[in-house]
């Protein structure tokens, strides 16, 4: 398990770096709509918690990943949201599946934050289960943060998929999640990469700290 | 003075070299499968990989005959195996999705990664495996082979619905465009597809009435070249590396309805030329022939011999002398065999053998299980877990 810092109470975008903050915006909420309001996927506070979460897990087990995101965008920052365990677990699940593995990791450590904060040892227990998973699923780039510029990412095995050119145009811009020590951290998909000009087989699981190289 | 004359011509005679003995080559096998996440499941179709360290992936079949690939590699850290994720999801992973899912027919890339065709439900699709299963983009589900080019940067895929099958090439190992057509034949179905070091394609066509062997160009623009072989079924090819000459399995007449269920090996001229049988009685599992098992120098054959009162022995031809020699290998009831060869640490290439045979070292559990290991000596092999 990593040992980052607790950082309980911000937005769960903070622990993503790079990216601006949540902002908000008028709409409907959706607790008591018989059809839901569809969220612009702009973050808008004042849609239903609890309403958009069943909206998107319906949409999630349906298969429908990229209506699910959208639900799940729209309360991206939200107070209420970052208080809501079913929130914050689909949430995980819709990123992960989508590719999208340092927003996953991130609402990871919210909800590992949430379990701490609640003392609900059930859902620290569980979080801490997926988290160890997905550590050993997946890669992680760390570099330290006064690095100049983002580590040079480029893919080299002969099928790239939507999720992996994403992940890469993350790092190249620099977006990726906060670690102890000051350390960021970029998660990929394990693969065949050249990294900063070296050819890498990175293996499910694996950690490389590109300062070290 | 003729009788001692007499004497010396007997002793010349017993001591005057005659036809040499092959020394029998010794494999130091090991089972690979007789751990917890193979328990109760079969191993088959073992396929070793290019590149420096032993490396191979092999196919799992469980009781429900669904299969997975499950992939074994050994180097300074010893031994170490893990099956390919049914999904790339660590959630959905978590939760047992991809259970469905049946993956075979895996063909390697280059020394640490492979295509191979993932089922589920009607359709098969081609994914490549580096880690983490990748589905090709915008690819067909009517995948039933395929093998990678990676030299030339391309891939060769069998499509069709099992009566109707042709051989499609894709540039770039892109799919999402219509790949040139290699055949053209109707009611015929290719498999066994192998490229050959000079980028040449071979595979078997086989049609109701006959098989031949088909040779595409590299740049599959010529005409498909059509090598029969007169009176035999075709089974299964090879190229023989340094060679003109294509390895295949074969049977022992050319109608596929026929009876005689003899399996031999045979050399078939690149070109042109008549086809030489090379082995005899040559055992062949059920389900689809493996391919012929070539020594990377091209110089050594390896087959299953069809000797049930010797347990089905490994058996390694060498082409330059003709000569055949039981492999020492510890295992009975062998049912296929796959070569390849990596380098030691000295430099010397030495030869890797991964036999699938019946039943575990002690005899107790009958199933089959997959052994490998380098003929003759291997620093660390003995002591490795």
């Amino acid at each position: 398990m990593w040992a980052e810092r607790s950082l309980l109470g911000t937005l769960a975008l903070s622990l993503l770096l790079g990216v601006g903050c949540a902002t908000t915006r008028g709409g409907t909420t959706t607790a008591a709509a018989a059809e839901p309001t569809p969220p612009s996927g702009a973050p808008d506070c004042t849609r239903s918690v609890a309403g958009d979460t069943e909206t998107a897990r319906a949409r999630f087990e349906a298969g429908r990943l990229d209506e699910a995101l959208l639900y799940i965008r729209g309360l991206d920052g939200c107070p209420g949201a970052l208080r809501s365990a079913p929130y914050l677990q689909l949430a995980m699940d819709v990123y992960e599946d989508k590719g999208w593995l340092n927003e996953a990791w991130a609402v990871a450590r919210l909800l590992d934050d949430l379990g701490t904060f609640d003392s609900d040892e059930e859902l620290a227990a569980r979080t801490e289960d997926r988290r160890q998973r997905f550590s050993e699923t997946y890669v992680l780039l760390t570099t330290r943060s006064d690095r100049r510029s983002p580590p040079a990412v480029q893919y080299t095995g002969p099928v790239q998929d939507d999720a992996t050119t994403a992940q890469l145009q993350a790092i190249s811009e620099g977006r990726g999640v906060s670690l102890s020590g000051g350390r960021l951290g970029y998660w990929l998909y394990p693969g065949r990469y050249e990294i900063d000009g070296a050819a890498q087989a990175l293996r499910p699981g694996q950690r490389l700290d590109l300062d070290d190289e | 003075m003729t009788r001692l004359l007499a004497t010396i011509g007997a002793v010349g005679l017993l001591l005057a070299p005659g036809p040499t003995r092959a020394e029998q080559p010794v494999a130091d096998l090991r089972p690979v499968t007789d751990v917890a996440e193979m328990e109760g499941q079969q191993a088959q179709v073992p396929l070793w990989a290019p590149g420096a360290s032993p490396r191979l992936v092999h196919e799992v079949t469980d009781r429900s005959r669904k299969t997975s690939l499950r992939v074994v590699s050994f180097d300074a850290d010893g031994l170490h195996s893990y099956v390919v994720p049914g999904t790339r999801s660590s959630r959905l992973g978590s939760l047992g999705a991809g259970a469905a899912r049946s993956d075979r027919a895996a063909a390697w890339w280059d020394g640490s990664s492979f295509f191979f065709i993932r089922s589920a439900g009607e359709g098969s699709s081609p994914y490549y495996f580096d880690g983490l299963a990748r589905a090709v983009p915008d690819a067909p589900d009517s995948v039933v082979e395929l093998t990678p080019d990676a030299e030339n940067n391309r891939l060769y895929v069998a499509l069709g619905d099992g009566e109707d099958v042709d051989v499609r090439m894709y540039e770039g190992v892109d799919l999402s465009v219509p790949g040139a057509r290699l055949t053209s034949g109707e009611g015929t179905v290719e498999h066994s597809l192998s490229v050959d070091p000079r980028g040449r394609l071979l595979f078997v066509v086989t049609s109701r009435e006959e098989t031949w062997i088909a040779r595409a160009e590299a740049r599959g623009s010529a005409p498909l070249r059509q090598l029969r072989v007169p009176d035999r079924e075709v089974l299964s090819v090879a190229p023989i590396p340094g060679t003109e000459v294509v390895l295949a399995v074969a049977r022992g007449c050319a109608d596929p309805r026929c009876e005689d269920s003899e399996h031999v090996l045979l050399e078939q001229p690149m070109d042109s030329g008549a086809a030489k049988v090379v082995a005899t009685g040559v055992y062949i599992p059920p389900g689809l022939a493996p391919r012929p098992a070539v020594s990377a120098d091209g110089r050594f054959v390896y087959y299953v011999a069809n000797d049930p009162t010797a347990g089905n022995p490994v058996v390694r031809l060498d082409r330059e002398t003709g000569q055949t020699v039981a492999v020492t290998t510890g295992t009975r009831g062998n049912q296929e065999v796959a070569v390849a060869a990596y380098p030691r640490a000295d430099g010397e290439l030495v030869d890797w053998l991964a036999v699938i045979a019946v039943g575990d070292a002690d005899g107790d559990d009958v199933r089959n299980h997959l052994y490998v290991g380098p003929l003759g000596s291997w620093p660390g092999w003995k002591e490795a877990r």
